[in-house]
């Protein structure tokens, strides 16, 4: 409505003073521009490159060399175990995201209830998200120490020497170690946004729920949870669209290892890290391209959904 | 009468045992919410006791402990004094490789967080305040753009700097961040959208331009959306380790503070140093947070996340 009334205002402008127009119109063309040439300059170009790579064989970084080579690439990817199992430990990993949103759902439901020193928590609950990925990992590369780290320590207090874990060599605990570190770091983002949507929540709601007798479980249920729903779903969508992509703490956790293992069994051999290791290491640029594009189909998926929920939820 | 008043007596007794009965419990779960949220405050911080104990812990205790210490016997800073006064970049550089990553760090982020949001900043208020054919349309492509994931740039955006030249060095770091991006367009265009177009109608009849609008009206009404995303902008480029691992690697001296701290471990690679290491990147940003805690937080809650 009020937008419309400016257009009209504008029109009667442009009317009067058409030279002043044009020129306002030039400049806002040239503004919106350079974002865009920006992107097309280092996101199109790159992208168009790329796509065209998957379907040739090349030397190095010399595009000179691309030769099709029959879909080659596609069938060394599809062939290839060790893809099947990157995606297989990203998906495992990417636990840790549903982990993190139910961790931040419940803290932001008992900040919500205003505790004592409500303030002071919330500002001590998003320390670790501002922490590098770097950082967290030597903090808990540390922290699960087979001999001398504080988890084996307390495991040994409560079950007697025998329940110590040896966290890097076996490959059913190594991958828990990235998802306990992940667990630590990302809550603090979802406990912001769900406490920003728990105060949109209409208080006459909770009020019609204490007349009508309902408890607080029901309460919870049947009223929070609906009304926080798009966050949930946004949260979500954006937390299993960071885990798909899980590569700094994998990366740091795995070291420099020129074997290209990474962790016992390659259990923590995510597909970003196979990518990665795959043109850093052996100058595989077609196949990590390959295994790129089937990783943006998947996301893309995904991010569309996310994209349709997260204008409505940011317009209302 | 004297029935009713017995009766009156009664329910008035049970009022007052039901209205205890709720104040206890209303006190009891206010005591667990308050428990709950304590222990996960504890949990967050039992690390940065760990690697703070640590870091002062001489190597000679973890020498004959087979546990974690949970206290030293003697408390050094001999840690922090090999990372920053005995590390072999001093030979070179004259600095420590952790304090020439903190400055490389600065150098990489300053000029996309400055200039790219000045730049997202123009382009928001076109989107917001300006008339021009087309707007709804390029807008929705703009966004469009937020939709790629970053990880699967990664290998597009490689071949690419490499291919023109830029394999090594800082430019694929600084550059293209300088054109501005979608989701600063996209936070600033609805801060924006709440200042008045009467204000915008105003400053034209006085003659303004729209740069001078811009300059002069929009980024002072605009000072908090512009430190929010800054912030934003600053912790992503400040913690970022994709980025550098991939263009800086080859020269120790290129190193960002990322890239240093994870390359620790070939210099210094014992526990307390390690330690040493994560806390001293960790704490500038944590002194950063503690002070502008307010815009980190409206930063995310109103933007949404820049993964």
């Amino acid at each position: 409505m009020r937008n419309r009334m400016n257009r009209k205002m504008l029109d009667t402008e442009v009317r009067k003073k058409p030279s002043k127009a044009s020129k306002e119109a030039m400049m806002a063309y040239i503004f919106v521009s350079i974002p865009l040439i920006g992107y097309l300059i280092f996101g199109v170009f790159p992208i168009v490159i790329s796509f065209c790579m998957q379907f040739t064989s090349m030397t190095g970084f010399d595009l000179s060399t691309m030769e099709w080579n029959h879909f080659e690439n596609f069938k060394r990817v599809f062939e290839d175990p060790d893809f099947y199992l990157s995606i297989g430990v990203t998906l495992f990993i990417s636990l840790s995201q549903f982990i993190s949103l139910g961790v931040a759902l419940l803290m932001s439901v008992m900040l919500s209830n205003k505790p004592f020193g409500h303030k002071l928590f919330q500002v001590i609950y998003f320390i670790p998200y501002i922490c590098s990925s770097v950082a967290v990992s030597l903090m808990w590369m540390w922290m699960f120490d087979a001999d001398t780290g504080i988890i084996n320590t307390i495991l040994e207090m409560i079950g007697g020497p025998g329940a110590r874990v040896d966290w890097f060599q076996s490959p059913i605990a190594y991958p828990w170690m990235i998802i306990v570190a992940v667990v630590w770091h990302a809550p603090g983002y979802g406990i912001v946004m769900y406490k920003a949507a728990l105060n949109q929540v209409n208080p006459s709601l909770y009020e019609a729920g204490d007349v009508d007798g309902v408890g607080v479980w029901k309460k919870f249920t049947h009223i929070t949870l609906p009304a926080i729903a798009p966050t949930t779903f946004y949260l979500l969508m954006t937390g299993i669209i960071a885990g798909l992509q899980t590569f700094d703490m994998a990366k740091m956790f795995a070291g420099d290892s020129w074997l290209g293992t990474s962790g016992p069994e390659n259990v923590g051999l995510t597909t970003v890290l196979y990518i990665y290791n795959t043109f850093h290491n052996y100058g595989e640029l077609p196949r990590a391209s390959v295994m790129s594009w089937v990783l943006f189909i998947i996301i893309f998926g995904i991010s569309m959904i996310n994209f349709k929920l997260k204008k409505k939820w940011v317009d209302e | 009468m004297k029935h009713t008043k017995l009766m009156t007596r009664v329910m008035k007794r049970e009022e007052k045992a039901e209205r205890t009965r709720r104040q206890l419990n209303n006190w009891v779960s206010k005591l667990i919410v308050f428990a709950i949220c304590l222990i996960y405050a504890i949990l967050l911080l039992v690390p940065f006791y760990v690697i703070f104990v640590t870091s002062l812990t001489p190597l000679v205790e973890y020498g004959s402990s087979t546990t974690f210490v949970w206290f030293p016997e003697t408390v050094t800073f001999e840690a922090y004094g090999d990372i920053l006064f005995e590390d072999p970049m001093i030979l070179t550089t004259g600095m420590s490789s952790i304090v020439t990553g903190f400055f490389n760090t600065l150098w990489v982020a300053i000029f996309p967080c400055i200039i790219g949001l000045f730049v997202s900043g123009l382009a928001a208020f076109a989107y917001a305040k300006l008339d021009f054919k087309g707007k709804e349309k390029i807008f929705m492509l703009e966004v469009t753009t937020m939709m790629i994931p970053m990880a699967t740039m990664t290998i597009p955006s490689y071949v690419f700097y490499n291919a023109i030249g830029w394999g090594q060095g800082f430019l694929p770091l600084i550059i293209p961040g300088m054109f501005g991006g979608a989701t600063t367009i996209f936070f600033l265009r609805s801060y924006m959208a709440s200042i008045p177009t009467e204000t915008v109608e105003a400053a034209k009849i006085d003659g303004l331009g729209p740069l001078g609008i811009y300059l002069k009206i929009m980024i002072p009404l605009c000072i908090p959306a512009y430190i929010a995303q800054f912030i934003f902008g600053f912790v992503g480029s400040y913690n970022n380790y994709t980025g550098p691992l991939l263009y800086l690697y080859s020269n120790p001296r290129w190193y960002t503070l990322q890239l240093a701290l994870s390359n620790m471990q070939n210099v210094f690679g014992n526990p307390n140093q390690q330690c040493a290491a994560a806390l001293i990147a960790i704490i500038p940003l944590l002194v950063v947070y503690i002070i502008f805690q307010r815009f980190f937080i409206e930063g995310i809650a109103v933007g949404g996340g820049k993964e």
